[in-house]
């Protein structure tokens, strides 16, 4: 009968086996999807598929063995009896990290069915047929693919993980399935970690490891107190820290991302191609951060922090566009010192650099474009350090054809603004004459610095110019290019950021939405590209103090600190300043430890990742960082087991080892006076120093005036002087007596 | 204090031949402050080493012998009424006395026997809602039949640990029983005895024994030695907080009995059966161990 059962089983499971590798080739011949679904899909087919077989197994030995059991409904083994509310804790553990991304019907989902399966044991509920749960498992599957749209991407692969760990818990019956459940919890904490690798998210993972870990204790072994259970567990996660340590600094970097998973690049928070009255003044009531940047020398002023991103080129007269793809490569001669500087991108999707001026060096994996700027299609510049060197002050050489596309205006509009730029063209003698011309314009026609100005139509140029003369730096940025380009001297809107806060704690510079800024460049002879900005006469203090400071009073961003801030919101602020600089330090040291850190890092020690000696040596590195762990932690526990009685233990010792050699070893539970006496029955010859050594000893451990430092030294020193094999025994015969 | 224990070691030896390690643990026990059970078979001279030991200290001695139809007043005394005064008046038992001899314990039914270790615990009788405070030192040597013996109640074990020690006094060797032969009745020599001490002096020692240092080393033996009692499979119970107290006060009295200011291990080793004796039981036999084998099993706890 048993064989037939084994055999049996062990076709079931053969039979599963075969299904799951015909699903797993099924999937990795489906080209058209992406890397990540197939990642997603075989954690699926592992995360349900898998415990589903095993526990059909377990049933059907279940119902062969007990024939009273219905088919599908079998009780719960005894070692199962409550320990489902644990379980739950563990689940809650990993369900918690992910519930800001998924559809809120699926946290509800999980702890439904959590729920149910902790109350049904204490209340007799049954739990569901084989029947009823696949329904279950296809409505969750239909619910995913509806609530992320059929995106096969990370938050549908959490999704599904969440859903399914909802439904385990409804077939828990054998200790097998405990154990699968534990680990589908560990999985789900680190599966998070596609999603954010923030401080605080590590602090707690490795917290939620740690209880995940007792309560795994406390499955193994039941009645074990919680608090000596999380004790265990800490002590486990703190014994992994040094290997932990080994393998991130040494393991090999992967360049790029290790199952191939990117974010998909989806509308930019930032910045985008096209630029018309409102998209720079809708950023600016955001205080996302968008970099951070650490300057290697001293953080210049606000005026001349220009972080370049985006340039605009054609006028449609409505919206200036940045469409077509300007030839790669540019020139650049820096007339000053160039500024080096590191920045760590902080908006998830963006595609652009926001280097400083123009960039002299920058990161290889992007190239120049012809209008300085720098572009990754692939996006994904989050959480990574990108060193840069920029050029303040400049000359960018002579006239490209290319160029002549700053010079276009679309035809028939605006005319009072082409007339006065002709009129201005007429009087000036040369370009920086019309330039400086239109800058006074700006200043003395009575215009307002605002970031709700009146809605433009038609002629928005002249509108803007002659009628409203309320705007945001885009207004400025367009009408100024445009009176440029109509007075027949190329220009351009350039879009990015302007100023930033300087972070006093950890001295780096942040950049959030709301320094976002456009500004206008100039081609004068002679000098090339020259940055003009408009808003800087109308509102002197935007430039030179930074974001808010140019706008009137009513205006402001809630976030914004002005001179008359309050006490207590000046100390919020230098709270939430010091909590970004931990932050900052993390992102640019743990998380942006990249495969050039690592480089760098490992050359210091003279192993370099290009040959096979250098991981050679890599090992060997760990190996010692290793040997040094363990002797340190043997040291520590010698020097504890040192400090109760250093050199007394150590001088006993000694004593006994001397005389072990002379066949006289003392057993463990014997105590000195008793060993004594066998040292005056056995080698009376050694009595007198042997007793001498003894009584000190004694006196030492045992009596009233315990270790003194001279009766140590004492100790020390007759032990030392203790020599057995000098005292020879008393020889029998004719010598006795002598 | 070496001088006096060995005058009473010498006076007792005129009349007990050949027993003095019983003798020396007698004495450690009644200077620890603790009570002592001597389990032997009838006629092996309990009784005169319990007499000769209250009169070498200068104590006051009761005989008490236990029988089965002995009730808790014949021990502890009666409230009587007075028809002169028309009162009560407690007549006072056998019991207020400093050495009480309670001979065969085990015959006694468990009312009674609960009804002397009761006053062995609180120092005191409690009769009719009045507490009488008994003699100090008070000092019980309770005798016991060998169990196997019919007609006897075996003490249960948490009576048994209210006796500090429990020893066993044993055949006299051939030499010892000569001596005891050829001088015939030593019943006048008892009455003879001078007492070497009194009364404050036996206080007067017991104040000094509890001087005795104990070094941090030597408790962690201790603790070792209950810890080995209490996680090894050897026995059914490891020992009671109250038998570690009891390990440290007679290793303090036998210490003292050995001239010395301070306690080692094998002061330890030497008293450790006698106190451990009664209150363990082997796992796998339900019996109790002998005194060699207990000495054998403490050879496994080494000295820290």
């Amino acid at each position: 009968m048993s064989m037939r059962h084994h055999s049996n089983n062990a076709n079931g499971l053969r039979r599963d086996k075969r299904r799951a590798k015909r699903i797993c080739n099924l999937l990795s011949r489906w080209h058209t999807l992406p890397p990540e679904a197939f990642f997603w899909a075989t954690l699926t087919i592992e995360g349900t598929l898998l415990p589903h077989t095993l526990t059909r197994e377990g049933s059907l030995l279940n119902t062969e063995f007990t024939h009273s059991t219905k088919k599908g409904r079998h009780p719960r083994e005894e070692s199962v009896t409550g320990s489902l509310p644990s379980l739950v804790a563990a689940l809650g553990a990993g369900l918690l990290p992910h519930i800001p991304h998924l559809n809120p019907w699926i946290p509800m989902w999980c702890i439904g069915f959590w729920g149910y399966a902790a109350l049904s044991e204490t209340r007799r509920w049954p739990l569901p047929r084989m029947v009823f749960r696949t329904g279950l498992t296809l409505l969750g599957f239909a619910g995913v693919f509806l609530s992320t749209g059929g995106i096969i991407d990370n938050t549908f692969g959490a999704s599904l993980l969440c859903v399914m760990a909802g439904l385990k818990t409804l077939e828990i019956r054998r200790e097998r399935d405990l154990f699968i459940t534990i680990f589908i919890a560990y999985f789900m904490v680190l599966s998070s970690l596609f999603f954010s690798a923030s401080l605080p998210m590590t602090l707690y993972m490795v917290g939620a490891m740690i209880h995940i870990t007792a309560i795994l204790l406390r499955l193994h072994c039941p009645g074990v107190p919680l608090k000596d259970a999380f004790k265990v567990s800490g002590a486990i996660t703190g014994t992994a820290i040094p290997l932990t340590l080994v393998l991130f600094f040494f393991f090999p970097r992967i360049q790029g991302n290790l199952f191939g998973i990117t974010p998909r690049p989806t509308a930019t928070s930032g910045f985008s191609d096209t630029l018309s009255p409102g998209s720079v003044s809708r950023l600016a009531r955001s205080d996302a951060p968008v970099f951070r940047v650490t300057f290697d020398g001293p953080i210049p002023p606000a005026d001349e922090r220009y972080f370049r991103g985006i340039v605009f080129q054609t006028f449609n007269g409505k919206t200036w566009r940045s469409a077509s793809q300007p030839p790669a490569g540019a020139f650049i001669e820096a007339t000053a010192s160039p500024v080096s500087y590191e920045m760590i991108f902080e908006t998830k999707n963006t595609d652009r650099f926001f280097p400083l001026d123009l960039p002299l060096a920058i990161p290889k994996v992007t190239g120049i474009r012809a209008d300085y700027t720098l572009k990754k299609p692939t996006g994904g510049l989050k959480g990574t350090a990108y060193r840069f060197q920029s050029a303040t002050a400049y000359h960018t050489g002579p006239w490209t054809p290319w160029e002549a596309l700053f010079t276009l205006t679309p035809k028939g509009t605006n005319p009072r603004s082409r007339a006065l730029a002709r009129q201005w063209r007429a009087e000036a003698t040369g370009p920086e004459e019309i330039v400086e011309k239109a800058l006074r314009y700006l200043e003395t026609h009575d215009f307002l610095y605002t970031l709700t100005p009146p809605t433009l139509s038609g002629q928005r140029v002249d509108q803007f110019l002659f009628d409203t003369r309320r705007g945001y730096c885009e207004h400025y940025a367009s009408a100024f290019t445009f009176l440029m380009r109509a007075a027949g001297i190329p220009a351009r809107i350039v879009g990015g950021y302007l100023g930033g806060t300087i972070n006093p704690f950890g001295d780096y510079l942040i950049v959030r939405q709301a320094d976002a800024h456009a500004w206008t460049e100039v081609w004068l002879d002679g000098k090339g590209w020259v940055r003009v900005d408009p808003t800087s006469v109308v509102a002197p203090d935007r430039v030179s103090r930074g974001a808010g400071f140019g706008l009137p009073e009513i205006d402001r961003p809630s976030f914004f600190l002005g001179d008359r801030a309050s006490f207590l919101a000046r100390g919020i602020d230098r709270l939430r300043l010091g909590w970004d600089a931990i932050n900052y330090q993390w992102d640019s040291q743990v998380i942006g430890y990249s495969d050039t850190l690592q480089d760098d890092f490992l050359k210091k020690l003279g192993i370099s990742s290009r040959h096979w000696t250098g991981w050679l040596k890599a090992t060997l590195w760990g190996l010692a960082f290793c040997a040094l762990i363990v002797s340190l932690a043997w040291l520590a526990v010698e020097w504890r087991g040192r400090k109760r009685k250093p050199r007394v233990q150590a001088s006993w010792r000694l004593f006994q080892r001397k005389l072990e050699k002379q066949g006289l070893t003392r057993h463990a539970a014997t105590g000195p006076h008793d060993f004594l006496e066998r040292i005056k029955k056995e080698q009376p010859h050694l009595y007198p120093e042997a007793r001498t050594i003894t009584r000190l000893y004694v006196a030492i451990t045992y009596g009233r005036e315990g270790a003194t430092h001279e009766k140590q030294g004492e100790l020390k020193r007759a032990v030392a002087r203790f020599n057995p094999k000098k005292l020879h025994p008393r020889k029998q015969g004719w010598k006795a007596g002598v | 204090m070496k001088k006096a224990f060995d005058d009473i070691i010498n006076t007792i030896s005129e009349v007990v031949f050949g027993k003095t390690h019983e003798v020396k643990l007698a004495i450690t026990c009644l200077f620890a402050g603790g009570h002592l059970l001597i389990e032997d078979r009838p006629g092996i001279g309990k009784t005169t080493l319990a007499k000769v030991l209250s009169r070498s200290l200068g104590l006051d001695f009761t005989r008490m012998q236990y029988t089965s139809d002995m009730l808790p007043g014949d021990l502890l005394g009666v409230s009587i009424f007075d028809q002169k005064s028309g009162s009560f008046v407690f007549h006072k038992g056998p019991i207020f006395t400093q050495v009480l001899l309670a001979d065969e314990i085990n015959r006694a039914t468990p009312k009674s026997q609960s009804a002397l270790l009761e006053a062995m615990e609180e120092w005191q009788v409690t009769v009719e809602g009045k507490s009488y405070p008994l003699a100090k030192p008070f000092f019980v040597i309770a005798t016991q039949n060998p169990l196997e013996q019919s007609g006897t109640y075996p003490l249960p074990e948490s009576q048994l640990d209210r006796f500090l020690m429990r020893i066993s006094v044993g055949y006299p060797d051939r030499k010892a029983e000569r001596e005891l032969l050829e001088k015939g009745n030593r019943k006048h020599v008892i009455e003879k005895i001078q007492p070497v001490l009194d009364t404050e002096q036996v206080m007067a020692i017991r104040a000094e024994i509890a001087k005795i240092h104990v070094s941090g080393s030597f408790l962690d033996y201790v603790q070792d030695v209950l810890d080995f009692t209490r996680n090894t499979p050897h026995f059914t119970q490891g020992l009671s907080p109250r038998a570690g107290l009891a390990i440290l006060h007679t290793t303090r009295s036998w210490a003292c009995l050995q001239g010395r200011d301070h306690v080692i291990p094998e002061d330890l080793q030497a008293v450790f059966p006698y106190i451990a004796g009664h209150r363990l039981l082997s796992r796998d036999t339900r019996a109790e161990y002998t005194f060699q084998q207990l000495q054998n099993l403490l050879r496994e706890v080494p000295i820290p």
